[in-house]
């Protein structure tokens, strides 16, 4: 306490940060990027384990007949259907042979209004097929969900592939499943149109509540709150392996404990699991090595970037995500299919979503037990929010550490010159207010442009991407030039900008920003920060213009819009020529902003919003810094 | 003074113990080694057996509790101790949950050859009544007067208790389902409550649970023997699964105590001293530990029988007792009263003596 209280000593303290500032800073945002990056390495993070006792996964045994033909039978017949009209999706043939199965069956429509004006016919309409399979000594007031999305052959793509041995597998297991008596809770197979708006409209449905854009007709039947879902995506082909994707809308993530559930049973039926298609070795999984080399190092590494890099998007990875949105822990499985190595079957698929749905179906309240904020470096290792905060917290500490020395060194120099009574410190409050609201409003208008041009969009006859990103770029290039203004005009002695008062306030918030991001999307915050931070804090006024424009071009670097375009570059990472790379970056860029916004107006993502209304304003304030003359 | 029917009466019984006990004699006198064991079987000086079977837990993946205590209690019955006898406590339903995929019975195997919850299981404490308060109730006979006589443990001085616990326990507590928890030091009160209101002869604790011995060690009421699954700071661990179910069927201790008690038959001759050593450290993983210090006998020269059957002893009286009508009616009437139904000789004695103790309600009256 005496370090607090005792001004003598507090002052010598303050000094000594002042005199080594610029070193400590360096050293605390260096050392808390090395930190958050070895956390990947084996010995500093954790093994995962099932903490909910209730699930008791893998200990009861398959009760499918060995043979399993009706799944190969129903591929069959399922690859004859599909193959008909390559346009098409099979609701009517689902609808038939669950009806047969003698499962309650259901249709249900919706449509989605396009939220741009530039196409003629703004509604598209869409149709999902569940069936509720009802726990025979339950009361209905639980429900499981076993999703698969309908994709028509002509838009399988590899992102998106072919779900028919899903849908296979469902049939089949609804066949088996019907004559067991041990389900305590309903489960209901779906079968989504347009994948995530799909799943949206049946869960807004399902839930009775409305989304702006998507327009779900009201559901014939339902079961109990749902519990867990499992979104499947398997092709017609015998898989290689199983990809686990978790990361829903705006970063959530599922319990942890689903995850576990889903990799240790994929692992008793000898299958390889990965998440983000990084492949472990073999040998991690049966012998007890360390996991200490580098290379070890270095695949855990690439799958928590990788990991991380997905949900900084904050777009769902898969159908799944939506789920998220009810918290409803859900998680895809997709069958990949590689020409080499070992093949898994339909029927070795079918005994890792029994086993899934005969642990889940144990549970007796829903998934608390286990993480919901954590980081994977493999499928067997995790990171959780306790072991990655004070690692990202020391890469921000900078910005605290900095912004009280800026206050600090503000008082100082009050003492110096406190004769002088031309510069009062209200005065100089003052003087920021103008630049906060301009800033504020600059945002505003980024955050509304796309709305607003929505308006006026049919009377030009551009493409919507190109017309959002136009949009975007207007508005980027009209706010680089608002620190012109506004200083011209405070060029009366009263109204000086205090631009260490300037920049103590834009540290303020960006740390406020960056600290409420972490908690809700850690790698999100984490990439931010990690670009930002340097920058930002590095910034002041100069008098040579080298080393001013210097800083503007390093402040230009870490925008949002060039931020954006390194996204898309990296996206594009390997092409023929620099000009390819260029070219396509940028084509990938105005489809990720794009996308960015359909996130924002279908699903609510938060992602767009964060950027234009949070981190644009506080930019624009550190913007302004390198425009005042410093000899005031 | 005794009139002659009541006489007659002594004479009859007084007979009849003395041809038993001489029949007993001559089946023995054979083989004399055994004179020291007719003594032991005399000496534990009982008439009477109960048992209070608990399991404290509930939920689904908690099978193996109801199974442990499921199978206790049929090897009790089956050893003599009738279902009026027995208070059953079982926190859930396993037969009824709607994921046991054999429904409406109780497994304590994985082959699936004894339904433990078969035709004739009385539970008498189910679900939610389970609880620490209505456990503590039934051992020191503080229940409400509506509680029927079957689900009372109507023990008295003469009687001896096993009390059997199963469930998720930790250092010093064993927890009632998911809400409250029982502690050593409240067990401990609740037996020393029982001594004191001569609710029993001597007591047998038998507890399954992760850091058992913890249970027992603040026992300090006479005639305790207490045997615990696992030491402090040791886990009691489940025996095995069976893959049909999906969960753990049975504990190790409780899979162990039952394997031997299997071979026990009513007239057996085991002894408490076996019965500790039934689960060795490389079977049960966890220390099996007992506490003998509160029990005067020799636990080697004590019977099994004495606790988990229900066997009759027969005790010789050398002395001519002389046996006082009691006249139950008379004494709980108001005083002033005069008795019409009593003869005057009966009358006259009661009212010189002084009034005896009686136990109206427990004692049969044909025995009087």
């Amino acid at each position: 306490m005496g370090l607090l209280t005792n001004e003598h000593s507090r002052n010598r303290l303050i000094k000594l940060l002042l005199a080594h500032d610029t070193k400590l800073c360096c050293l605390s945002y260096i050392a808390g990027v090395v930190w958050f990056l070895a956390l990947a390495y084996q010995p500093f993070n954790a093994g995962t384990y099932i903490s909910e006792n209730a699930l008791l996964p893998g200990l009861v045994e398959s009760e499918l007949p060995p043979m399993f033909t009706s799944a190969f039978q129903i591929k069959d017949e399922i690859h004859t259907e599909v193959h008909r009209d390559k346009k098409l999706t099979p609701q009517a043939w689902i609808y038939k042979k669950f009806t047969e199965t003698g499962l309650e069956t259901y249709t249900h429509n919706f449509s989605l209004i396009y939220p741009f004006r530039s196409v003629k016919s703004q509604l598209v309409t869409g149709e999902n097929v569940y069936s509720i399979l009802r726990g025979r000594r339950a009361a209905s007031t639980e429900a499981l969900v076993l999703s698969i999305p309908l994709r028509p052959l002509m838009n399988v793509n590899k992102e998106r592939p072919a779900t028919h041995g899903g849908i296979a597998l469902a049939l089949a297991l609804a066949k088996e499943f019907k004559r067991k008596p041990y389900w305590s809770k309903d489960i209901i197979f779906l079968f989504t149109d347009f994948d995530e708006i799909g799943t949206l409209a049946w869960l807004d449905a399902y839930h009775q509540t409305e989304s702006e854009y998507i327009k779900a007709n009201d559901l014939p039947a339902r079961s109990g709150p749902i519990q867990a879902a499992v979104n499947l995506e398997l092709p017609a082909e015998d898989v290689s392996y199983y990809n686990l994707l978790l990361e829903g809308l705006n970063g959530q993530l599922p319990n942890l404990d689903l995850v576990n559930l889903v990799v240790r049973l994929c692992r008793r039926e000898h299958s390889q699991v990965a998440i983000h298609h990084s492949m472990e070795k073999r040998r991690h999984q049966f012998s007890d090595s360390k996991g200490e080399s580098w290379s070890d190092f270095k695949l855990s590494l690439s799958t928590m970037l990788r990991m991380m890099w997905y949900q900084a998007s904050g777009a769902p990875s898969g159908n799944h995500g939506m789920f998220h949105k009810f918290h409803i822990e859900a998680l895809t499985v997709q069958g990949v299919v590689k020409k080499k190595g070992s093949h898994d079957d339909i029927i070795t698929s079918a005994r890792i979503v029994e086993g899934v749905f005969r642990s889940l179906n144990n549970l007796l309240e829903r998934f608390h037990q286990s993480f919901f904020f954590y980081l994977l470096p493999s499928t067997n290792r995790y990171v959780s929010i306790g072991m990655y905060m004070p690692a990202f917290e020391a890469e921000e500490v900078l910005d605290k550490v900095k912004e009280h020395l800026q206050e600090a060194a503000k008082d100082d120099e009050f003492e110096e010159d406190e004769a002088d009574v031309n510069n009062p410190a209200n005065q100089s409050v003052l003087s920021i207010v103008p630049i906060v609201l301009v800033s504020l409003l600059l945002a505003w208008m980024a955050h509304q442009g796309p709305e607003l041009l929505m308006r006026i969009m049919p009377r030009f006859r551009i493409h919507t991407e190109d017309m959002v990103i136009y949009s975007m770029l207007a508005i980027f290039t009209a706010a680089l030039m608002y620190p012109k203004m506004m200083i011209r005009k405070s060029s009366n002695p009263f109204l000086v900008i205090d631009w260490r008062l300037l920049k103590s306030v834009a540290l303020i918030g960006q740390t406020l920003a960056l600290a409420c991001v972490a908690l809700l999307n850690i790698s999100q915050a984490f990439f931010l920060a990690a670009f930002m931070v340097p920058v930002t804090c590095s910034v002041k006024p100069s008098k040579s213009r080298i080393l001013r424009w210097i800083q503007m071009l390093a402040l230009v670097m870490v925008s949002l819009l060039v931020l954006m375009y390194f996204v898309g570059l990296a996206s594009a990472w390997p092409q023929a020529s620099t000009l390819d790379l260029l070219f396509k970056g940028y084509a990938n860029t105005k489809h990720l902003i794009f996308l960015g916004l359909m996130d924002a107006y279908l699903f609510n993502a938060w992602s767009e919003m964060i950027g234009t209304a949070v981190i644009f304003p506080l930019w624009l304030l550190f913007w302004a810094v390198p425009w005042v003359d410093p000899s005031l | 003074m005794v009139d002659t029917g009541e006489n007659n009466n002594m004479k009859t019984t007084f007979i009849f113990n003395l041809i038993c006990v001489f029949s007993l004699f001559c089946s023995q006198v054979g083989s004399t080694n055994h004179d020291e064991q007719v003594k032991e079987f005399f000496k534990s000086g009982h008439t009477n057996n109960w048992a209070v079977l608990v399991d404290a837990s509930r939920f689904w993946f908690n099978y193996r509790h109801h199974a442990n205590v499921l199978s206790l209690y049929r090897s009790v019955k089956r050893l003599g101790i009738p279902d009026s006898q027995i208070i059953l406590m079982v926190a859930d339903d396993m037969a009824c949950n709607p994921r046991n995929p054999r429904p409406a019975t109780v497994f304590n195997n994985q082959n699936q050859h004894i339904n433990v919850y078969g035709d004739d299981v009385e539970v008498d404490y189910r679900g939610y009544e389970v609880t620490v308060e209505n456990f503590i109730r039934v051992l020191t006979g503080r229940l409400p007067e509506s509680t029927p006589r079957s689900k009372r443990l109507l023990s008295d001085e003469r009687s001896n208790i096993l009390v059997y616990m199963t469930g998720h326990g930790g250092d010093g507590f064993l927890k009632f389902q998911d809400a409250e928890e029982v502690s050593n030091v409240e067990l401990a009160d609740a037996f020393e409550q029982m001594w004191q209101k001569q609710r029993y002869h001597e007591l047998f604790f038998m507890i399954d649970t992760c850091q058992a011995e913890s249970m027992f060690q603040k026992f300090y009421s006479p005639n305790i023997l207490a045997v615990a699954s696992s030491r402090v700071g040791e886990d009691s661990l489940s025996h095995h699964v069976d893959p049909a179910l999906g969960v753990y069927v049975i504990d190790r201790y409780t899979y162990y105590a039952l394997e031997f008690l299997e071979n026990v038959k009513r007239g057996s001759k085991k002894t408490m001293a076996q019965f500790f050593k039934v689960c060795p450290k490389h079977l049960c993983i966890s220390t099996v530990s007992t506490r003998t210090d509160l029990f005067p006998r020799d636990v080697s020269h004590t019977l099994l029988t004495d606790f988990f059957g229900s066997v009759r002893n027969v005790e010789l009286i050398t002395e001519t007792s002389s046996l006082s009508k009691i006249n139950t009616s008379s004494s709980t009437n108001s005083a002033g009263k005069e008795e019409t139904t009593c003869s005057k000789d009966s009358c006259k004695d009661t009212d010189k003596k002084p009034e005896k103790f009686s136990y109206p309600d427990q004692i049969p009256r044909v025995l009087i």
